[in-house]
């Protein structure tokens, strides 16, 4: 039998495993070593080391009673569950718990697409639902919708929009969790309840009207532990007649500031409809010592210094990124509007880089190389090899700031970041920021993780500084891997934590028992408050 | 096979779910549905077009994959895995293994080995294997294949009547391992577990429609 969670008597533990068998069936709870090892986050920053987090065992349900049914046990014996869709996401912790000793609750049996509606341009999934499966479901039914995907697309749509991912397409899509319409959640008491429309019966506007009546409940159900959503309805893309890929880039560093401005006034009026990526070609991972050396400098380098190293390389400092959708004749004027905005500043070149008219062929699809900007699920960034002597890009942590969307302050932070990546002796890895969200840019840093202990303690030095110092500059993350998150709930301490304070008296009226997903995003059970 | 929508709408789900991971094991056929080791290789680089022939001469079916391992999974390789686990082997670099390893998972099939083949300054190849024990004496015969070493490679996972099951317990591969070899290729195998063992994957890919 597996090591019970902490503070749990291994015949207790065994009781509710038992007890959990007759629900679920034998075959469905997880107990030895080797299954149990599955659930480890093969990118853990703690890897090998005594604070590493494991389950104690998995569990696999098929339905909503099945799970209310082990929540309720779980109550009985204060059995720690730790619900996962795909369990994929590697950067923020995979399906390794917060808690050690939690049991997985593995929701991919759970892995029915219960409707897609074309007229209404919806969809009803289950947690076990992957990208992958909803876009060949599309495909293969011939429904001119698109998803909206994460990248990698190995994720689940539930799992990915209640951790509040992002994707590439148009804004009503690609903030995940801003793009669903309805929920239902097994609470944490065993109740089973419907958001928005869906708790009135006979709605016929669960997935097209968010907000029901009452309160509106649904975000404190994302990056949280109130209870175990089993179905969330999502808006999809209808696939537009064409779609225009464009870059933009400008050749000093500076010139960002006026690229900024200007994109973002081009995506505030929907001219721009997609993502927009911003990076630097010239900030990258190479070794190169002049770049090392302005790149750590902490802001000392001037914008002279690195014009000059930017015209010796012969290539722009920036280079944006962005798609446009629709009508081919509205495409064209958004495209010409854009160049108008944006044509001031100083080397501006403009360049199509792809244009497609839809559907695609399973062939043209196939050979598409930004395949998430069309909705199409893609592993692409787990790229075939490495580049001769560049570093290996995985495994690795996601810091994930935001900022306001200007340059100046995209500047400020890699001349913050690279300083702090230097300091400890590492290459910055900074290249841009991304514009899942209308009004913020996330700025994604990969931060190594190894396989021992030494490199994995410089490593969560080098997290911790970049977390705490951003926050102080004013730009705390969106998002932050299982082991960090009590780190990252302390940078949102306004008024001596008084959100903390109001996420744990949540806690204790809607889950006493501490059963679900305990610690996670730092909310912990009262029994379980500055133990664990 | 019951197209997903289909299976929904007869409300089959639950009724057919109830196969034991005693069973799916059972299913796990050593090799494809029709027989076949599958095989997989990167068409990125030479090593992996000269396993994949090789391989293709001794009459395994091969597919080959380039950067984007997701469509392959998508279109091809997840559709045949749910009529049931079977083996795989292949030559690629290490974060297409990587992905293939974890998403394998979800499928009851298990790492059995690598070897890693990373180039030495010298040019020549330095081949190691981490696996099955009894296996150890293959990298001895990969050196001896000198600078065929691939084709060698293919004859051994393609050899045998039953592919090796999986014998210990692997962590997905440690791509940051190799960071001093970051161009190494690896040949591997994935495979489903023993008859009745316990393993979530096999499991769990025994509910999917």
């Amino acid at each position: 039998m597996p090591n019970p969670p902490p503070g749990l008597s291994q015949r207790d533990f065994n009781t509710a495993l038992g007890r959990i068998e007759e629900v679920v069936g034998r075959e469905w709870v997880f107990k030895s070593d080797a299954d149990v090892a599955l659930y480890r986050d093969a990118y853990s920053p703690l890897w090998g080391e005594s604070e590493e987090r494991f389950a104690s065992a998995a569990v696999a349900p098929i339905s909503v009673e099945e799970i209310r049914a082990v929540v309720r046990i779980a109550n009985e014996y204060r059995l720690p569950l730790y619900p996962i869709s795909t369990g994929r996401n590697l950067t923020y912790g995979g399906s390794a718990p917060v808690y050690s000793g939690s049991v997985v609750l593995d929701l991919k049996r759970m892995n029915r697409i219960l409707d897609v509606n074309e007229r209404d341009k919806t969809c009803l999934v289950e947690p076990g639902v992957s990208y992958f499966d909803m876009y060949r479901h599309l495909r293969t039914n011939n429904i001119r919708l698109w998803i909206d995907t994460a990248d990698p697309g190995w994720g689940g749509l539930i799992g990915n929009a209640l951790d509040r991912g992002g994707g590439y397409t148009g804004i009503d899509y690609r903030d995940h969790f801003d793009a669903h319409c309805g929920m239902e959640v097994v609470l944490a008491n065993g109740d089973l309840v419907r958001l928005g429309m869906g708790a009135s019966p006979q709605a016929k506007t669960w997935q097209l009207f968010k907000y029901g009546l009452g309160p509106w409940l649904d975000g404190i159900f994302s990056q949280s532990n109130f209870g175990i959503v089993t179905k969330m309805g999502f808006w999809l893309m209808e696939e537009p007649e064409a779609a225009l890929q464009v870059s933009v880039t400008v050749p000093k560093r500076r010139d960002v500031v006026p690229l900024l401005d200007g994109l973002h006034s081009l995506m505030c009026a929907h001219t721009i409809p997609s993502q927009t990526t911003v990076a630097s070609p010239i900030m990258n991972g190479s070794a190169d010592p002049e770049l090392v050396r302005l790149r750590t400098s902490g802001g000392t380098a001037s914008d002279a210094d690195w014009d000059r190293y930017t015209a010796a390389q012969g290539r722009p400092f920036w280079s944006s990124a962005f798609i446009y959708y629709g009508a081919q004749k509205v495409i064209a004027a958004q495209w010409e509007h854009t160049k108008d905005r944006l044509a001031s500043i100083a080397g501006v070149q403009f360049r199509e880089t792809a244009s497609y008219t839809f559907p695609l062929s399973d062939g043209q699809a196939e050979a598409v190389p930004d395949k998430p900007r069309l909705g199409i699920p893609s592993l692409n960034l787990f790229s075939s090899r490495n580049a001769p002597g560049a570093q290996p890009s995985e495994g690795h942590l996601d810091f994930s700031p935001m900022i306001p969307p200007r340059g100046e302050e995209l500047i400020a932070l890699a001349d913050t970041t690279g300083k702090i990546y230097g300091d400890l002796g590492l290459i910055p890895t900074f290249v841009g920021g991304l514009m899942f969200h209308p009004r913020t840019m996330i700025c994604f840093h990969a931060v190594p993780t190894y396989r021992n202990a030494a490199d994995n303690q410089r490593t969560r030095r080098l997290f911790e500084t970049l977390v705490r110092t951003c926050t102080d500059r004013g730009w705390p993350i969106y998002r932050i891997h299982a082991h960090f998150q009590a780190l990252g709930m302390q940078m949102f301490g306004f008024n001596d934590g008084a959100l903390h304070r109001l996420h744990e008296t949540l806690k204790d009226a809607i889950d006493p028992n501490g059963v679900v997903s305990p610690g996670r995003y730092s909310i912990w059970p009262k029994h379980l408050r500055g133990r664990a | 096979m019951l197209s997903r929508r289909a299976f929904v709408e007869a409300g089959a789900a639950l009724a057919a779910l109830a196969a034991s991971r005693a069973r799916a094991a059972e299913h796990a056929n050593q090799r494809a549905p029709d027989g076949q080791l599958r095989v997989i290789i990167d068409r990125s680089f030479d090593e992996g077009l000269a396993f994949g022939a090789a391989a293709e001469r001794r009459g395994a079916h091969v597919d080959a994959v380039d950067a984007d391992l997701g469509s392959f999974w998508m279109r091809t390789l997840e559709p045949r895995l749910r009529h049931g686990p079977f083996a795989l082997a292949g030559l690629t670099a290490g974060a297409p293994l990587f992905c293939l390893e974890l998403l394998c998972r979800d499928y009851g099939l298990t790492t059995v080995y690598r070897i890693e083949h990373a180039r030495r300054p010298d040019g020549g190849v330095r081949h190691t294997l981490t696996g099955d024990p009894a296996l150890d004496g293959w990298t001895e015969r990969l050196a001896a294949a000198g600078a065929q070493w691939a084709a060698g490679a293919a004859e051994l996972a393609t050899s045998g009547a039953a592919v090796p099951r999986p014998t210990i317990a692997l962590e997905p591969l440690d791509l940051r391992a190799h960071e001093h070899s970051a161009q190494s290729l690896f040949t591997w195998m994935i495979a489903p577990p023993p008859v009745g063992a316990t393993l979530v994957g096999a499991a769990l890919a025994a509910t999917r429609p």
